[in-house]
């Protein structure tokens, strides 16, 4: 087993610490089904073993779930094709359900305990929820924050089914389809975690919840269990029509993820839990098959990570260093690109046509450090330090020294020349000039440089702290080196949480 | 083919739909017991020779469940040769029930049968018996399903109707209603419900409020304002099938709204022969009847298609029907047929309708063909159409000839 730690104590309760290795998430890889599969079958087969309990040996959390990027490449192993559609989705299927097939086999049943995600880090000062986890034979694979929706596809393990089955179907529909966090405390009082302890003692804690309890088992295992909240009870009922309206509002029908998950739960909540896991494998097969949800993986997971890194970056050319860099025009645009650098930690120049403009510009960021100081985001000194990096000003000659300057005045061909002429005059012979312009062409607005290779467009979406999509422009002239200072000083200035 | 033709046409008064209505301490099964003995005695039919009974139920759950009708028939005395099947089509399921019993006549598989129905909102509310539309994703989204009162209020907004242009055809319906009652000209069908002792527990419809006014209407609050703009919000999802419409008005309150009520009704169908065998007198000829699924989330515009499908099928023209009734379920679903059928709002719903008197929902399509029967007699015309809106957007309707 590569992806996780397991040891047995003097009581006979195992510890099991997942740690896929070389990641700093935990994800459900198919090698880590595999451990898993595993390390039933040890636990099962081995009557010293009393109860185990799960954690993480990673600081970020129990699990990310599943693993997107193998998920992607689905299907591009060399495989004997399948005959037909309908024996691959059959395979699809069975690759899906292993692991619950596993865990539901023989008299294994589930205990009362599970896996809540780990803490944020930005909450690391809390206490941290636990997770007491089974007992003799038993185990949990449970995840409380199912990964669902924006790309991720309905998990596959078991949430949609058990976590109803926990804390009611309204309760748990809002958790699923927001993947909306939820504090320890509130947790605990939702019903999906036993206990709440001081950091450090949780596993000292679920050892001894997993002694007190020998007999743990799932609500749901109990003879006689019935959902209460079903489709066709009052309170079912209503959470139903109203989940469908809603999801079909917010979504515009557009997220097969969302209506499947609901498909999952009002199915799912109709039959007993091993009918209700085999719908549930087989409503994240037909999620993961739709071409939604690969573009999804694709744009918002897999590409990003690729952009994140530098892809599409001219190769062979060092990375440019960006220190410091001039913003010219103090207006929406302009304020919010100086504050995402500033909190980047670029020193930036703001420049206007008045003091009052570019100190109007400043404010910008002054209000949004002043909104995370009083929110406890960041701390005051943070502050401090991000609103001391940006200068508001007049003057050109101060542009001296910036290894790059954005340009984000009005959409006006002779203003833009202009100020190109006029930040160029103070500008290094090899520094970038960059325009924000979203609609006017490159090469035009490059005719006014006197270094058109050096010329690009770096458009900025509004409101620019929160939209991470940034546009490069490419002029006709614009050099691969240019183009690699650019996407430095993009992936520079995106990675907003300084450190 | 047989022709059928309809002998009587029996109803309860409608009560109150509320646990204070007049007609929630009788069971659903009296009522429906009531109306198929009224049936026996008004015309002294020997019950042997009914081969099946009809009803429309919307709620076959509880008392109302396990096939009703079968079980009336049983408790009211009938022969026990006569059948009975419980029918369901939403809100049509009473004219429906006549139209199938019609159909058999007509076939030869029935010379004698019963259509009607019956619902007792007060003992079993409406929803009772649940249903995926509204609840199993895999349908409710793709179908773009929004309730009966936001999809009204669409209606109205799509179609042009204001607030006042509905509270004043709401203030016609409870006149209309009023001046009927004053004129007796219900007296014909109305059976009044007995209690558990023989004594008379109503014998009018309880619902009516002549005293209705513009003003007194525009009091009301919106009833569908919340869940179409709130919680959940079905404006939303409507306005993903209509996003021509770009905000919903909402117009419908209790006041232009179907009411609540409980009750029950009974047509008596059969033959020729049969009838002359019996000797009873025939009362109107059944032309025909037919039924239509349409959009479903705007959902109530059935009956403008389903008068166009009936009426070609029958070779009918506009001038050939004298009266046209279509059941009140909300103000905007008459206009809008109305509208689209360019009808002389005289010779519409002449009598009033649900608004004033309510919606039994199981019974009422059998109560307003037996009020056809009784106003082509007392009005001295030929044919009427009778047709009702439907969930899940189907339209329901039936042509009738008075025979002189």
């Amino acid at each position: 087993m590569e992806n996780f730690k397991f040891d047995v104590d003097s009581d006979g309760i195992a510890l099991i610490t997942f740690d896929v290795p070389g990641r700093s998430m935990n994800t459900i890889t198919g090698s880590v089904m595999r451990d898993l599969i595993t390390l039933v079958e040890t636990i099962k087969s081995d009557d010293k073993i009393k109860g185990a309990v799960i954690t993480s040996g990673k600081v970020s959390g129990f699990c990310a779930g599943a693993d997107l990027g193998e998920l992607n490449q689905r299907g591009a192993a060399k495989e004997e094709a399948p005959k037909s559609e309908e024996e691959k989705l059959k395979k699809q299927f069975d690759q899906s359900f292993t692991l619950n097939r596993s865990l539901r086999a023989g008299n294994l049943r589930q205990a009362g305990g599970r896996c809540a995600r780990g803490p944020r880090p930005r909450r690391r000062s809390r206490n941290r929820a636990r997770v007491p986890l089974s007992r003799r034979r038993r185990q949990s694979e449970d995840q409380v924050r199912p990964a669902g929706v924006e790309g991720r596809p309905v998990a596959g393990a078991g949430g949609t089914q058990r976590l109803p089955r926990l804390i009611g179907v309204q309760n748990a529909a809002m958790m699923i389809l927001q993947e909306a966090d939820k504090s320890p405390q509130e947790a605990k009082g939702l019903g999906f975690i036993n206990e709440v302890v001081e950091p450090g003692k949780t596993v000292e804690a679920a050892k001894a919840w997993v002694k007190a309890n020998p007999k743990a088992i799932a609500p749901w295992d109990v003879k006689g269990y019935k959902v209460k909240d079903g489709p066709f009870t009052p309170a079912g009922a209503m959470a139903a029509v109203g989940g469908n309206a809603m999801v079909s509002k917010q979504t515009n029908l557009n997220y097969p993820a969302q209506r499947n998950i609901l498909s999952c739960i009002y199915e799912g909540m109709q039959v007993p839990i091993d009918a209700a896991l085999r719908i549930e494998s087989r409503y994240f097969i037909k999620t993961a098959n739709t071409p939604q949800a690969k573009g999804m993986i694709r744009t918002l997971f897999v590409n990003m990570q690729a952009l994140g890194k530098g892809g599409n970056r001219p190769e062979g050319i060092p990375t440019y260093d960006v220190k410091k860099v001039a913003v010219i025009g103090a207006g929406l645009m302009g304020a919010g690109i100086a504050y995402v650098q500033a909190k980047a930690g670029i020193e930036t120049i703001l420049l206007d046509v008045s003091q009052e403009s570019a100190e109007k510009g400043k404010a910008y960021s002054q209000r949004i450090v002043d909104k995370d100081v009083s929110r406890g985001k960041i701390t005051k000194e943070k502050g401090d330090a991000l609103l001391a990096l940006i200068t508001p000003s007049t003057d050109y000659s101060l542009i001296k020294g910036a290894d790059l300057v954005v340009e984000a005045v009005f959409e006006n061909v002779q203003l833009k020349a202009e100020v190109t002429k006029k930040a160029e005059a103070f500008l290094g012979e090899n520094a970038v000039f960059g325009s924000n312009t979203s609609t006017l062409p490159i090469t035009g607005l490059a005719e006014a440089s006197a270094r058109p290779k050096n010329f690009i467009g770096i458009h900025f979406f509004s409101p620019v702290e929160r939209m991470g999509l940034v546009e490069l422009i490419m002029g006709k002239e614009t050099t691969p080196e240019t183009q690699a200072k650019a996407i430095d000083y993009v992936i520079r200035s995106a990675r907003r949480r300084s450190p | 083919m047989a022709e059928a033709y309809i002998y009587d046409a029996v109803r309860t008064p409608r009560g109150k739909g509320k646990q204070n209505g007049s007609l929630h301490e009788q069971t659903s099964l009296q009522l429906a017991t009531q109306v198929l003995q009224a049936l026996r005695d008004r015309n002294n039919l020997d019950t042997s020779k009914v081969d099946d009974v009809y009803m429309g139920v919307l709620s076959p759950i509880g008392e109302q469940g396990g096939n009703l009708p079968r079980i009336a028939v049983l408790n009211a005395g009938y022969a026990q040769t006569v059948a009975g099947v419980q029918v369901e089509r939403f809100c049509a399921s009473g004219l429906e029930a006549c139209n199938i019993a019609a159909a058999k006549v007509k076939s030869g598989e029935a010379e004698l049968a019963i259509g009607g129905g019956c619902e007792s909102m007060s003992r079993v509310p409406m929803g009772s018996t649940g249903g995926s539309w509204a609840t199993d994703p895999s349908i409710a989204m793709k179908s773009y399903f929004t309730p009966q009162g936001v999809a009204a209020d669409a209606i109205a907004t799509k179609y042009g109707f204001s607030r006042t242009d509905l509270d004043q055809f709401a203030v016609q319906s409870q006149q209309r209603a009023a001046q009927a009652w004053k004129e007796g000209r219900f007296k014909k069908s109305i059976v009044p419900v007995k209690d558990q002792l023989g004594v008379t527990l109503l014998d009018r419809d309880e619902f009516m409020r002549p005293e209705t006014t513009l003003q007194s209407l525009g009091a009301l609050e919106p009833s569908f304002k919340m869940q179409g703009e709130v919680m959940p919000g079905f404006d939303g999802v409507i306005q993903q099938r209509y996003p021509e419409i770009e905000k919903i008005d909402h117009v419908h309150h209790a006041g232009n709204s179907s009411g609540i009520v409980d009750g029950a009704a009974g047509v008596l169908i059969g033959t020729k022969e049969m009838g002359d065998a019996l000797g009873l007198k025939p009362r109107a000829r059944i032309l025909g009847g037919a039924s239509i699924g349409t959009e479903p989330s705007i959902m109530l515009t059935g009956p403008e298609h389903v008068t166009h499908k009936l009426m070609k099928r029958l070779g009918l023209k506009k001038e050939d029907i004298d009266l046209w009734e279509l059941n009140e379920a909300f103000a905007s679903v008459v206009l809008r047929w109305v509208q689209a059928l360019d009808l002389d709002m005289e010779k519409v719903n002449v009598n009033g309708g649900a608004i004033a008197m309510g919606h039994p929902i199981g019974a009422t399509g059998a109560m307003i063909l037996g009020t056809m029967v009784d106003e082509l007699e007392r009005a001295d015309k030929e044919r009427a159409l009778i047709t009702l809106c439907i969930g899940a957007g189907m339209g329901t309707a039936t042509v009738i000839e008075r025979v002189n």
